[in-house]
């Protein structure tokens, strides 16, 4: 009889999609991570468990597009083209320039892309270099997370 | 937008110019499942566990710092102390297992392995003497295995045993690797009150009561820190000095959070801890002495070091222990000699010196790190250091610890260069004055009285 399901307990149970263990079981919150995320649904006793919150709250929705470097005719135009060629959305957009330098910062979003997020990353920071700026892009959480309680 | 131009702006600013990063993403690995009645056979457990356990480390890794736009340095795994894992086979050689430990490392393409390694506080098991035994062989024919030994305990005291050995196993490192300045050494650390979850090398170890796999996070940023510092006009007070390093080391405890807690989820595995130590590079601006340079102090070394260091790493610690749910590992600024452009240029001016940097591990986590001394220093001089240093942690109830490198054929003055990383390090002189009668009484050093706390 199982008392405490930890999330190893669950590795070696890997290729059973529904898992059912006694009431009172304590399934441990890692544990409920790894199966929310290998989709592997547990009912303790009758009840199914819920999957656990994230603490980034929702993930991987919007990223911040920075651009830095001389400023120029077509670099929005630029960066904006391959936003648009890949179904990604612009939220916002603000520009400045800091030290001299051109600084445009975006915000966009990357739930609808038709491209992985790295191969979005690839196509901007080639155009950047096409445009002699350099282009960043970088999921959002890590502002939120950085200046935010 | 919920946070403002400026904030997106900062973050950028931290990255691209002044060397934010995530030091370390350290996968502790238990490796309690590959005990075997026959060394070979233990080194292909080990091998295969490696190599199923840590196969997405890199590319999780990867993946994270192009998601999240910051830096991840370095992917280190640790294991199981080894003399425990190593204990039931017949064999007294260990080297087999450290041999495996470096071929995963290469195969998984990591950057250090640690965990070549006992806690002999108290006295010595089989398994333990076998492993210090395989220690200089082990570290001179592998490439990424760290080791490291617990010699000392707030609870039990100093094992002199222990710390005589080291001496001689130190030597005999450096003199295995005499062609490469004496690198081995760079990869061995003794400690006082070692943690079990430490992600920095040389120093982790996968302790016995960790989980199955943990992920351990080392945070960076001195040349973060060093920006807010320089800042601030001199006639701020140190409360205000305080306050800026604070805020600055929530936000860079932050990001390693978020990242940890992302990597632990993609890698199924825990999340253990973040550790939030300032580890400096061999990068101009990433440096710990810099920052103490910069709040007033000609050279790092000079009076008041000691004084300044103990406000930036209490700083850093409140305003990291705000940023995250679990601190742990060694939790302290680190001064790695060789590995930070102001401490070296520091010792070379002769503004630093192995004393000063004995005073200032009283106020900071890790101890004396990545010194090289003249290779010419006697087995029993260089233990009688270590019995300073783990005396200091084991009164004081903290971490220290001691990386020395007896660089062979070299004297004061000297410079040995490692390279990468563990950069390179001006020889600094150690006193001449003789503690062999002292290092060859042996035995246990009594554990002090600050250890009857029940």
């Amino acid at each position: 009889m199982e008392i405490l399901v930890t999330l190893d307990s669950l590795k070696n149970r890997e290729e059973e999609k529904v898992l059912h263990f006694p009431p009172d079981t304590l399934v441990t919150r890692e544990a409920r991570v790894y199966a929310a995320k290998k989709g592997i649904e547990i009912y303790v006793g009758d009840e199914r468990l819920a999957q656990p919150s994230l603490l980034n709250g929702t993930s991987g929705q919007k990223a911040v597009i920075s651009v830095v470097g001389e400023d120029r005719v077509g670099i929005i135009a630029g960066i904006s083209d391959v936003l648009a060629k890949n179904n990604v959305n612009i939220l916002d957009i603000t520009q400045t320039a800091i030290e001299g330098l051109f600084t445009m910062i975006m915000v966009v979003d990357i739930a609808k892309a038709s491209i992985s997020f790295e191969e979005l990353k690839e196509q901007l920071s080639l155009r950047g270099e096409k445009l002699c700026v350099r282009v960043d892009a970088q999921r959002e959480e890590v502002f939120h997370f950085m200046h935010r309680i | 937008m919920n946070f403002t131009r400026d904030e997106i702006i900062e973050t950028i600013r931290m990255v691209q110019a002044e060397n934010l990063d995530i030091r370390t993403i350290t996968l502790g690995v238990s490796l309690r499942d590959c005990a075997a009645d026959s060394i070979e056979s233990a080194a292909r457990k080990v091998y295969d566990k490696l190599l199923t356990a840590g196969c997405e480390l890199v590319p999780v890794a990867r993946k994270l710092e192009a998601e999240f736009g910051i830096p991840i340095i370095n992917k280190r795994i640790s294991v199981t102390p080894i003399a425990m894992v190593a204990e039931s086979a017949r064999e007294n050689d260990y080297v087999p297992i450290a041999l495996a430990m470096d071929r995963a490392a290469e195969e998984l393409g990591i950057d250090f392995i640690g965990g070549f390694s006992s806690l002999v506080q108290k006295g010595f098991t089989k398994g333990d003497t076998n492993l210090l035994n395989s220690i200089p062989e082990a570290l001179s024919s592998t490439r990424k295995v760290c080791s490291s030994v617990n010699a000392a305990s707030s609870r039990a005291g100093i094992n002199m045993d222990a710390v005589r050995a080291m001496g001689q196993i130190i030597k005999r490192t450096a003199a295995l690797t005499a062609a490469e300045d004496g690198i081995g050494c760079a990869k061995l650390v003794v400690f006082a009150n070692a943690v079990e979850d430490n992600p920095f090398m040389a120093g982790a170890f996968h302790g016995p009561g960790e989980s199955e796999t943990a992920v351990n996070i080392g945070i960076s940023g001195p040349g973060v820190v060093n920006t807010v510092v320089r800042r601030l006009p001199k006639n701020a007070d140190f409360g205000e000095l305080s306050e800026a390093v604070k805020r600055m080391a929530f936000k860079i405890t932050r990001a390693g959070e978020l990242i940890g807690r992302e990597a632990a989820r993609r890698l199924g595995a825990s999340f253990g801890i973040i550790d939030l130590s300032l580890a400096p590079t061999p990068a101009v601006g990433d440096s710990i002495a810099n920052i103490l340079e910069a709040m007033g102090l000609e050279r790092c070394g000079a009076p008041g070091t000691t004084a300044a260091l103990a406000l930036l790493n209490d700083a850093v610690k409140k305003g990291g222990a705000m940023a995250t749910s679990y601190v742990g590992g060694l939790s302290g600024a680190f001064i790695p000699v060789s590995e930070d452009a102001g401490m070296i240029r520091a010792a070379a001016d002769g503004a630093l010196t192995l004393e000063k940097l004995e005073a200032m591990t009283c106020v900071c986590s890790v101890g004396l790190d990545m010194i090289a001394i003249p290779g010419d220093t006697p087995a029993e001089t260089i233990s009688a250091i270590i019995a300073d240093e783990m005396a200091i942690g084991v009164i004081n109830k903290k971490t220290t610890a001691v990386r020395i490198i007896p660089a062979p054929g070299k004297k004061a003055g000297d410079f040995v260069e490692f390279g990468g990383l563990l950069g390179r390090a001006p020889v600094m002189p150690v006193s001449t004055f003789d503690s062999s009668v002292f290092i060859r009484r042996g035995g246990q050093i009594p554990p002090p009285i600050q250890s009857l706390t029940n």
